[in-house]
């Protein structure tokens, strides 16, 4: 168990290093002159090859890329991200403006998924090819297929300007949260439910649990203990990669709800070829996904005792 | 001395896909406390799904009729959910799949004891007392370790002690030396007679391995297709065997050369033949056998057989 933890938070921190790279380099796909950028932003929109050519040496945009990369290291490990171009302020300081935000929504949001999943996969499985089965498939089918940003806007036609029940956008109460968790976990819903229910139904044929009913264990016990850790195995490996896309996803539904997190602050910077920010937002949501891949990979290990002792490498 | 199981006029039918398909034909069957009965036959000759019938554990969609009467009383649903583990377990025949591969050994064990509420320190005791009985090596090891750490030899036993904690008063054993070595089949067997004999618990013992049978058992019944084709004394297996599906199986053990006489494939359902069973490969097929289904014939004491040779 010791020795598969050292494995994945080493692998963890390889792929740490390996981001920071990538974020870095983020520089040179945004079209144009770095240095002629920061100029811009520092004196206003009429700079002169004088004032590009002292941030250019100053930034030390003139040397070579290892060199450079170097350089945004050590800034990075003082917590430095630099200044974003458009308002000057530490790009540290937004983004900690904005995380909380985005992990809320994230957070409630996958609540959310996994309280309408989990309950719709297990009835489906218990109740097959009964008229409760077809409706929780039915429903993850359609899960699956909507686009988030489309259900968004018909969530938004039918809750707010229909029915009036909940605002169209903003932050700050819970009715605020309803609708883009609801928007952004969809897909993960229908994933999770259908998977579900296919694995408890595999497991249910297994022959331990036909062997514990005869040492007469109970038909709640064998649902709930016996077969359901078993079946969770695959569903949690899902879970994990979901978890990426319901990062990525926050950028469109925080756009659409005017959600003040991270995924807009994102959008924002691009739009505004701000890239101190892009690399900043990036690189924080690079590093919660890997956090993210860790801890579902330690819970596998948890459900999984062959995982925890296969320690082949 | 009344019956401890009585099985009368047991029938099974699968339904695959909307086809039936019969399992079990009309078994009727009688087990005295402490008697151990040996069920031999063939894959696909209804052991198995006469050991689920008795336990309620026939999968979804099995149509059963007729009775099974344990102590007396018939067994439904309710009754079978307090019977199991307590008065009746089921060794299963999967050794490798039939651990919860997630679980360890202690806490699977633990879950037998949960209803004997004793404290914590005392079940794990018990549960070493178990291992120690089913003589495994260093029993204090295996409570923590998990399934796929033990060898399947290990796993069986452990299944033994796991059947036999609550000293159930009949024990089904179902191919318990299924995939094991030849030297770990002949401990197995040794481990279930002495266990089982000491308790004086009835045993009923699934096997295709006549001479296991024949080592543990009083009784032996012979099933061919879904029927009990000979009922016979253990003792008098080897040399006074008179249906000719059991002539064909001692025949075929292996130190006489595994030859299979005329005993082949059969037809590909025993509902399609009208007569007995076994007529279509029988090599002493008479022709009424192919018109009519003949009974069980009792020819000795404790010796029934269906043939209409016989007769």
């Amino acid at each position: 168990m010791g020795s598969y933890l050292l494995r994945r938070t080493l692998a963890a921190f390889v792929s740490l290093v390996g981001v920071t790279f990538i974020t870095f380099l983020l520089i040179f796909l945004v079209p144009g002159d770095p240095a002629e950028m920061v100029a811009e932003a520092r004196f206003g929109h009429a700079v002169g090859n004088r004032e590009v050519e002292l941030v250019r040496v100053r930034e030390g945009f003139d040397q070579a890329i290892p060199i450079q990369y170097w350089r945004w290291m050590k800034h990075l490990l003082s917590l430095d991200l630099g200044h974003s171009l458009i308002n000057r302020r530490p790009v540290v300081e937004l983004i900690r403006s904005r995380l909380p935000a985005t992990v809320l929504l994230a957070c409630s949001s996958l609540l959310l998924s996994l309280a309408i999943a989990l309950p719709a996969g297990l009835v489906a499985a218990l109740r097959k090819d009964t008229w409760l089965d077809t409706a929780a498939r039915l429903f993850a089918l359609l899960g699956v297929s909507i686009p988030g940003f489309w259900l968004s806007y018909l969530l938004i036609m039918l809750f707010s300007l229909e029915l009036k029940l909940l605002p169209v956008s903003g932050y700050g109460g819970l009715k605020n949260l309803i609708m883009p968790s609801l928007a952004l976990g969809l897909g993960m819903t229908g994933l999770v439910a259908r998977l579900l229910r296919a694995s408890l139904l595999e497991v249910w044929e297994q022959d331990y649990l036909r062997a514990a009913r005869a040492n007469g264990i109970g038909e709640r016990k064998i649902l709930f203990k016996y077969a359901l850790k078993n079946a969770m195995i695959p569903v949690v490996t899902v879970i994990g990669l979901q978890l990426g896309t319901l990062l990525s996803g926050t950028v469109i539904i925080e756009s659409i709800f005017g959600w003040p997190g991270l995924g807009k602050l994102l959008l924002d910077g691009i739009f505004n070829r701000d890239f101190p920010l892009v690399q900043g937002c990036v690189l924080v949501v690079a590093c919660c996904f890997i956090v993210i891949n860790v801890l579902v990979d330690l819970l596998y290990a948890w459900l999984d005792p062959r995982i925890r002792w296969s320690t082949g490498g | 001395m009344s019956a401890l199981l009585q099985i009368e006029r047991l029938s099974v039918t699968y339904n695959l896909n909307g086809r039936a398909l019969p399992a079990l034909q009309e078994v009727d069957l009688c087990l005295a406390p402490g008697e151990k009965l040996g069920l031999v036959g063939e894959s696909g000759a209804g052991k198995t799904t006469l050991a689920s019938a008795v336990m309620g554990l026939l999968p979804r969609g099995a149509t059963v009729k007729g009775a099974i009467l344990f102590k007396g009383q018939t067994l439904s649903s309710p009754l079978l959910a307090r019977l199991r583990g307590r008065e009746m377990v089921l060794i299963p025949q999967n050794v490798y799949n039939s651990l919860n591969p997630v679980f360890s050994i202690g806490q699977q064990m633990e879950d037998l004891l949960v209803k004997a509420q004793l404290p914590r320190q005392k079940r794990q005791q018990l549960i070493l007392e178990l291992l120690g009985k089913v003589r495994l090596p260093r029993p204090q090891e295996l409570p923590g370790s998990y399934p796929h750490q033990l060898s399947g030899g290990m796993k069986q036993r452990i299944l033994l002690a796991m059947g036999l904690s609550r000293s159930p008063s009949l024990v089904l054993a179902d191919e318990p030396t299924k995939g094991l070595d030849p030297v770990r089949r002949m401990g197995i067997l040794r481990l279930v007679k002495e266990l089982v004999s000491r308790n004086g618990q009835s045993l009923i013992l699934i096997t295709h391995d006549l001479k296991a049978a024949v080592y543990l058992c009083d009784t032996v019944a012979l099933m061919y297709r879904g029927e009990l084709v000979e009922i016979i004394p253990a003792s008098c297996l080897l040399t006074a065997g008179l249906h000719p599906y059991t002539r064909a199986l001692l025949a075929a053990a292996p130190e006489r050369g595994l030859a299979i006489p005329a005993c082949g494939e059969g037809p590909p359902s025993p509902a399609a033949v009208q007569g007995c069973p076994y007529s279509l490969v029988c090599p002493i097929c008479l022709p009424a056998c192919r018109k009519k289904k003949p009974p069980l014939f009792s020819v000795g004491p404790g010796h029934m057989v269906r043939c209409g040779k016989v007769a």
